[in-house]
């Protein structure tokens, strides 16, 4: 009996542990379907420096989304290091435009964090590699 | 030429000038009978929080408790108490308090098999650790940080709980092999205040413990002070569990400062004492629980992975390893990372060493004239480069610490945002810590320190071994300690990359 039950205290552990292993798995993006998010950058692949992102938003119908908050943030893949962060203004209808400092060489991750006109937020995850200097 | 042998005066000699426990308040607590408990509930609920976060929260690396705890402030944090005090982590672990909670319900039988009483299954692990920490990108990961601690709880359930005393710290834990190893160069050290009071001591508690005869059977005791009931005693107060005989005890190796010794001693004599940092590795006395250093291979070569692993694992972390692997990769038509990463490491910490260890143990027996083998004359000498590996560890994490150290407020803040709790604002993302202009020369003393450091111990071996002419046995040795000391420098100023695709993505 004694047996049983240190064999059910060892059972129950190992299943909540894998159980908390696949909620970790289980992530989605967030972005509302009938937006579609396009962005791209200058220079094309970023280099370590300032870099400039146009974005655009439009609809599933083709509409350019207008009067959106855009703001973007840098981040490192090492944690301890400081992100960088940038507003991006709307040049055009639905066109957004904005400025990362990149500081470092290495792979950055850049979010865009997006508020529509409507009220609607998400973000946009981008992973950008090997950033060189100049 | 002097036979390897103990300089007691490096050690021992006059009382020492501190004692730790003997500070009002803080030698209180220490000696107070739960205070390794009162240390480890904390760090173990900060350990499951970062396991949770890791595994549930964001999966930014620098947005996530996890990476930011584990890779920013415990390593920083453990290498700067290892070098302004000792191996007090270890006294904090949160794994062995989960163990004696196990160790309530499932009670060890075996014990640790003899063939594996040694350091080559945790030099092994750590090997492996600084693979998979540059394989999988660790530092990026919050998921395999977490699971990293998760593998590292049930790793100590399933050795503690099979295997009798400290066996998981003993000869597993690579953590802790960092820590001993390290120690040696810690300020602080736990030892007896007084040896006569051992010699006249006959219950020999601090290795033994405390024991009473008890005839009921062990469930009846609910209360009882330690889970510990075998053969009709009831263990009041544990003793050393990493066979380490205090009397006989020489510096801070296999010492996890649990003070257990420091509990069961009836006479109050032992103590955490100040002593020269870095004595132990200048000398050669029969350890208790160890032996000589200078027969122990695991030993040295766990100071050998410890000190070109410091030189590898900066390495991971700037520009030109990206290019040696990319060239590599061309040169052998390799697309996958872990061949090149083994091919890195087989050369960073096995053949290089090999190289400079056996050129200068050679040179010591051609110029100095010694009688010893190469391998013993390596193994002798190779404890010398832990202050320099040491210099790196604490360059390489102290960078990370300084720079980032106030990283967790924003992490924090957001994690707690998560669960609505709103503190202080908006997360300060823009809080992170001391500028790099500020901590490089800080990391540049950290290196130097280790430089002289094992230049001094170098010096010492050399004078025991040559008396007549001791520069020619600290040459070759020295030779290899600016080498080193020099890649090291030349490391700290290549420009940071951080890549978590190492093939160049």
């Amino acid at each position: 009996m004694v047996w049983n039950r240190r064999f059910g205290v060892w059972v129950f552990v190992l299943v909540m542990l894998v159980n908390i292993q696949e909620i970790g798995c289980a992530k989605s993006t967030g972005i509302p379907a009938d937006v579609d998010f396009r962005y791209e950058s200058d220079p094309k692949h970023p280099r370590v420096g300032p870099n400039i992102f146009n974005i655009t938003l439009t609809s599933k119908t083709g509409e350019r989304l207008a009067g959106a908050h855009v703001s973007l943030e840098g981040d490192m893949s090492h944690a301890g290091m400081s992100p960088v962060f940038g507003d991006a203004r709307e040049i055009q209808r639905g066109l957004y435009q904005g400025t990362l400092d990149l500081n470092m060489r290495g792979d950055w991750t850049v979010l865009f964090h997006i508020k529509l006109a409507n009220g609607v937020a998400f973000d946009r995850q981008v992973d950008i590699r090997n950033i060189q200097a100049n | 030429m002097a036979t390897p042998s103990s300089n007691p005066a490096l050690l021992s000699g006059d009382a020492p000038l501190f004692d730790l426990l003997r500070v009002p308040i803080l030698g209180g607590f220490l000696r107070w009978r739960h205070s390794r408990t009162a240390l480890q509930i904390p760090v173990l609920l900060v350990a499951v929080l970062m396991i949770l976060h890791g595994l549930l929260g964001p999966t930014l690396a620098p947005k996530n408790l996890a990476t930011v705890l584990t890779w920013v402030h415990f390593r920083g944090a453990l290498v700067l108490v290892l070098l302004c005090a000792g191996n007090f982590f270890c006294l904090a672990c949160p794994f062995m308090l989960v163990r004696n909670a196990a160790r309530r319900l499932f009670r060890p039988r075996f014990n640790w098999p003899k063939v594996l009483r040694n350091k080559w299954i945790s030099v092994a692990l750590f090997i492996a650790i600084l693979f998979a920490y540059e394989l999988f990108s660790l530092w990026s990961s919050p998921w395999w940080t977490a699971s990293l601690a998760i593998a590292y709880f049930v790793a100590v359930l399933v050795i503690d709980g099979l295997f009798k005393h400290a066996a998981f710290c003993k000869f597993v834990c690579p953590i802790g092999q960092f820590n001993f190893i390290a120690s040696t160069l810690s300020p602080l050290e736990v030892q007896v205040r007084d040896q006569g009071v051992c010699e006249r001591c006959a219950t020999k508690d601090c290795i033994r413990g405390r024991r009473e005869i008890h005839s009921g059977h062990p469930s009846s005791r609910a209360g009882a002070p330690s889970s510990g009931i075998a053969q009709g005693f009831v263990i009041l107060q544990r003793g050393c569990e990493l066979a380490l005989f205090q009397p006989r005890k020489v510096g801070n190796m296999d010492c996890t400062f649990c003070l257990d010794c420091v509990h069961a001693c009836p006479h109050d004599n032992v103590g955490v004492t100040s002593r020269l940092p870095g004595a132990e590795l200048m000398i050669d006395p029969i350890r208790s629980g160890i032996g000589y250093f200078s027969r122990r291979k695991d030993i040295a070569a766990l100071a050998v992975v410890f000190s070109f692993g410091a030189l590898l694992n900066a390495f991971g972390m700037v520009s030109p390893v990206y290019a040696l692997e990319a060239w590599m990769g061309k040169l052998l038509s390799v697309s996958h990372q872990a061949p090149i990463l083994g091919i890195i490491f087989v050369v960073f910490l096995i053949i290089e060493p090999v190289i400079l260890l056996g050129a200068a143990a050679w040179l010591t027996r051609v110029l100095g004239g010694s009688e010893l083998a190469l391998v013993p004359l390596a193994v002798r000498y190779s404890y010398a480069l832990v202050p320099l590996g040491f210099g790196m560890w604490l360059a390489h994490y102290g960078f990370h610490f300084f720079t980032g150290i106030l990283t967790i407020v924003p992490v924090a803040q957001a994690a707690l945002a998560n669960l609505s709790v709103h503190l202080f604002g908006a997360p300060l993302w823009t809080w992170t810590g001391l500028p790099t202009r500020f901590v490089q020369p800080m990391e540049l003393g950290f290196l130097l320190l280790g430089f002289a450091g094992s230049l001094l111990v170098v010096h010492t071996l050399a004078e025991e071994d040559c008396a007549r002419q001791p520069m020619r046995a600290f040459v070759p040795w020295a030779a290899v300690c600016v080498l080193v000391g020099l890649a090291s420098v030349w490391l700290m100023f290549q420009p940071m990359e951080m890549r978590a695709t190492m093939m160049g993505g």
